[in-house]
């Protein structure tokens, strides 16, 4: 099982948490998370192509009813 | 050229001068007259004006200091000459004989008893207390016993009693006592000097003629603050020699240049009114000088405290009753219970002393300042040495680590081609493998602390406890754990993975615990200190019982958090050997010379067009140093420009400069504020005040770390602020502030790597859902909230950035989810604490 997290280029990345048999199928996922805004990072490991996302949130909204005490 | 500086003197000054100087990668021999360290300062009791404990803020970093490879302590020694050329110098040292082996000493006290001869005035605490003929000189490092030859019989006379062999000897199982020791002459070769030799009350004819030396309550400043402090002879309760606690106590401040003296008044005052508030409290002066806001401020808290200021300049003492003593003044009377006389200050025996041997020039007073305008204060007439802190004029504690910085800048300046070249590499560690889930073997080291945790408490008893908890295999007491001998020892066997230590606080041994517990090979993160000293022994001193089986509960509980503990490895973060200086003002055009004079990379900022125009700047120090600046090919200066965004973290910052011209982008490893103007260019620039979480005070000032001994420190590691980022100050003083900012800064950049502690937050990426309720709280702003793809979903986690992380647990202490915790610190640790109290499984 893949790590859920990944440190790549002084970077957390998260796993997609899918396996892709074949690399085109994983760079065209990977395309796609570009194209909504996201960093990713494709690695390969034991003849599978994982995909890893990551995209900063810069507006944080805290969930109604604020920080528990 | 050496790569080695010798300081004279290991007061505050001296012993800041050497862990600057060590920090930049020079080595470094401190020469002390008397047999310990720490000067006056490990006299006093508290430290104006932010009444912090003397003893607490020095005593860890005088045991640091002597536990590094690269600082050779020569006690109870004096200089005897010194020849040779700055980079070059040869220092002759005569090591007066102890009569005791120090590298065998182990500072058991076995031999104090069995000395027939006692009752010999303390010389530390100024004749109060006693000790034997050997003895401790005080409680501070090196704590080695020595013996008085003026009053041990065996040397004297050659026999103890009626014993041939003097008992002393028959007890001391390491064979550390040599009758035969003789001084000795031993020569450094050194690349430069620092004098730090501090200051001395003045005792004039002044002080007899007001009771000192003829009445008994009459007592110098320093010999109260001995009376003052919980090392004192009278344990921190002022008495006087009859027993009687005075309840009336006056002050005189004697007519003084400096404010140190007025200020040591209010301290003192101040410090009897905490101990007893009903004290009637005056204090005497002939006049004020306060000279900085902060001593204002703290003479105004003085004030608001029942204390009584009265300006006189005539005062006449006489004996009054029972011991008191009668003041009459300006026609008026009070009657005190003890009088303490705040003498003028004067250099030290051994600062005259030294001038002389060196042939260097003093003022009337015989300090090493000199009243011209072309000298520099911590120059002296020979290049390559330098002078800091009191030896140069009378001045505060704070004011002397600034000095000592300074002059470890000029040593570094001067020595920068050696640096390293005399480091001794850290000893090797051969660090036993422990792995999660491998059975605790626990080592137990309990500290005696003198009499400070033995004294207090059922130590026999406590010891059979610990024995008896689960996976302790071996109790060891020894007589001071801080000097690392047990634990090292024991370590060694390899026969134990877990350690816990009971002895004093983490929050002042912490780091010398984990030094001695790597030395003995055992991952530092595997240690843990249960605290007897302070949450026991010294607050149920007066409940034997009592405190012993609170000290029973504490070990276990440590030895409960001990068993779960984890091998961790340190965090390396790489630096860039460069500095931004902000502001070309003389403390930032100081600061940047020196760091480039040490061969470091460093861009001085100013919003100007010419650093030579403005009028702060036409003094004839700045105008050279500006000259020199514009030679020394490592310095940058960037005018009209100004600073707009930064990121990162200490060693590895990256700083918009922003001119009309452009932006221009730099990677530097340190900041340094260095003017209080507004420094921020436009906003859509970036604000670095709020990048680096700098704050003001309500007069523009920044506000830095507290403590005194922090004068030129953020909060935010890897920033400084020197000169008016400060406060108001003349041109000289900014000059020092800069350059010992710029020691500062060395301590950082001239390092390839830093070492960081991994005990920092760490994100449970499976029980994280991104509610986002620690990133706000996160006083580091080492969180960032990021989503991500899993399945199709996006789903929201957060990042910790290790390198800014400082592991203060508000993350984990507001995630609802327990999706975050900081390493070494993880709940289940406090869940094993509570329950070992409660009995709760």
């Amino acid at each position: 099982m893949p790590n859920i997290a990944e440190k790549m280029d002084g970077k957390k990345f998260m796993w997609d948490q899918q396996n892709y048999p074949t690399e085109k199928e994983a760079l065209d996922k990977l395309a796609e998370y570009e194209k909504n805004g996201f960093e990713t990072r494709l690695v390969k490991k034991e003849n599978q192509f994982l995909v890893y996302t990551r995209r900063v949130v810069t507006e944080i909204v805290i969930e109604e009813g604020g920080q528990p005490l | 050229m050496k790569g080695s500086v010798l300081i004279v003197g290991a007061g505050p000054a001296g012993m800041r001068a050497a862990a600057e100087l060590i920090n930049q990668g020079f080595k470094v021999i401190l020469v002390e007259e008397k047999p310990t360290i720490g000067g006056k300062m490990a006299q006093i009791d508290k430290m104006f004006p932010s009444n912090e404990c003397s003893t607490c803020t020095i005593l860890p970093r005088m045991l640091e200091l002597t536990s590094n490879p690269n600082m050779t302590v020569v006690a109870f020694a004096e200089v005897k000459g010194i020849d040779g050329e700055a980079g070059d110098f040869k220092v002759k040292v005569l090591k007066k004989p102890r009569y005791v082996d120090p590298m065998k000493c182990t500072a058991c006290t076995d031999c104090f008893p069995v000395c027939p001869v006692g009752g010999i005035p303390m010389e530390f605490n100024f004749g109060r207390g006693a000790h034997k003929a050997i003895y401790f000189y005080s409680p501070f490092p090196p704590r080695k016993a020595l013996i008085d030859p003026e009053k041990c019989t065996y040397i004297l006379e050659g026999k103890c009693g009626d014993k041939e062999v003097p008992p002393c000897v028959e007890v001391c199982e390491p064979e550390a006592i040599v009758f035969g020791q003789k001084p000795a002459e031993v020569e450094f070769n050194v690349g430069a000097v620092i004098l730090a030799t501090g200051m001395d009350e003045m005792k004039t004819e002044a002080l007899e003629a007001l009771g000192y030396g003829k009445l008994p309550n009459v007592l110098t400043a320093l010999e109260y603050e001995r009376l003052l402090s919980g090392l004192g002879p009278t344990g921190g309760v002022v008495k006087r020699d009859d027993k009687k606690e005075p309840r009336s106590i006056a002050w005189y401040v004697l007519s003084n240049p400096s404010p140190t003296g007025f200020m040591t008044a209010v301290a003192e005052a101040m410090g009897t009114i905490e101990r007893n508030p009903d004290a009637s409290v005056s204090v005497f002066y002939e006049d004020i000088n306060l000279a900085r806001d902060d001593y204002a401020n703290f003479y105004h808290r003085a004030k608001e405290s029942n204390i009584n200021f009265i300006k006189t300049d005539c005062i006449s003492v006489a004996e009054g009753e029972d011991g008191n003593v009668d003041l009459t003044y300006d026609k008026e009377s009070f009657h005190a219970e003890m009088f303490v006389l705040v003498p003028p200050y004067a250099p030290t025996e051994g600062t005259l002393k030294l001038s002389k041997t060196l042939g260097l020039e003093v003022d009337e007073w015989g300090f090493y300042s000199k009243k011209t305008d072309d000298t520099h204060p911590i120059h002296t007439a020979k290049e390559g040495i330098f002078v800091c802190g009191s030896a140069q004029e009378p001045k505060g504690i704070d004011d002397s680590i600034i000095q000592a910085c300074s002059a470890a800048s000029h040593a570094a300046a001067l020595l920068a081609p050696s640096r390293r070249t005399e480091l001794v590499p850290p000893p090797e560690k051969d660090i036993l493998p422990v792995k999660p889930g491998d059975e605790p073997a626990t080592l137990a080291v309990i500290c005696r602390c003198g009499v400070n945790i033995a004294g207090l408490l059922d130590l026999d008893e406590l010891v059979d406890y610990t024995k008896s908890l689960p996976h302790v295999k071996h109790v060891e007491v020894t007589p001071f754990g801080c000097d690392g001998v047990a634990i090292r020892e024991h370590l060694k066997t390899k026969d134990y993975n877990r350690l816990i230590i009971g002895g004093c606080s983490p929050k002042t041994h912490e780091d010398l615990f984990s030094l001695h517990t790597e030395m003995g090979g055992l991952n530092r993160y595997l240690m843990e200190i249960v605290n007897l000293r302070n949450h026991c022994t010294w607050v149920h001193s007066t409940d034997k019982p009592k405190a012993t089986e609170k000290a029973k509960t504490l070990m276990r509980m440590g030895e409960s958090r001990a068993a779960l503990l984890e091998s961790l490895d340190d965090i390396h973060v790489t630096v860039t050997p460069a500095c931004l200086v902000i502001g070309g003002n003389p403390s930032g055009i100081a600061c940047a010379l020196k760091l480039g004079q040490a061969g470091l990379d460093v861009y001085l900022v100013d919003k100007e067009t010419d650093l030579g125009k403005t009028k702060e700047n036409q003094n004839r120090f700045v105008e050279k140093m500006i000259v020199e600046l514009n030679s020394n090919d490592k310095v940058k200066v960037r005018t009209e420009a100004k600073v707009g965004r930064v990121e990162g973290f200490v060693g590895n910052f990256r700083a918009e400069i922003v001119k009309n011209s452009g932006n221009e982008s730099i990677d530097i490893g340190s900041v340094v504020v260095a003017t209080s103007g507004d420094m921020r260019a436009e906003s859509d620039n970036g604000d670095f005040e709020k990048d680096l979480l700098l704050q003001r005070d309500d007069k523009n000032f920044f506000i830095g770390m507290l403590g005194i001994l922090n004068p030129l420190d953020f909060n935010t590691d890897g920033v400084f602020k020197c000169g008016s980022a400060r406060k108001a100050m003349g041109i000289l003083d900014a000059i020092i502030d800069g350059e010992g900012t710029a020691s500062r800064v060395a301590g950082i950049i001239s390092k390839q790597e830093l070492v960081k502690s991994p005990a920092i937050s760490v994100v449970v990426d499976e029980k994280c859902d991104g509610c986002a309720y620690c990133i706000e709280p996160c006083p580091a702003q080492a969180l960032t909230l990021i989503e991500y793809m899993q399945k199709d979903s996006v789903k929201k986690t957060v990042e910790a950035n290790e390198a800014i992380c400082r592991g203060c647990g508000v993350c984990m202490a507001t995630c609802p989810k327990e999706g975050i915790f900081v390493r070494h610190f993880k709940p289940e640790y406090f869940e094993v604490l509570i329950n070992s109290v409660t009995g709760s499984e």
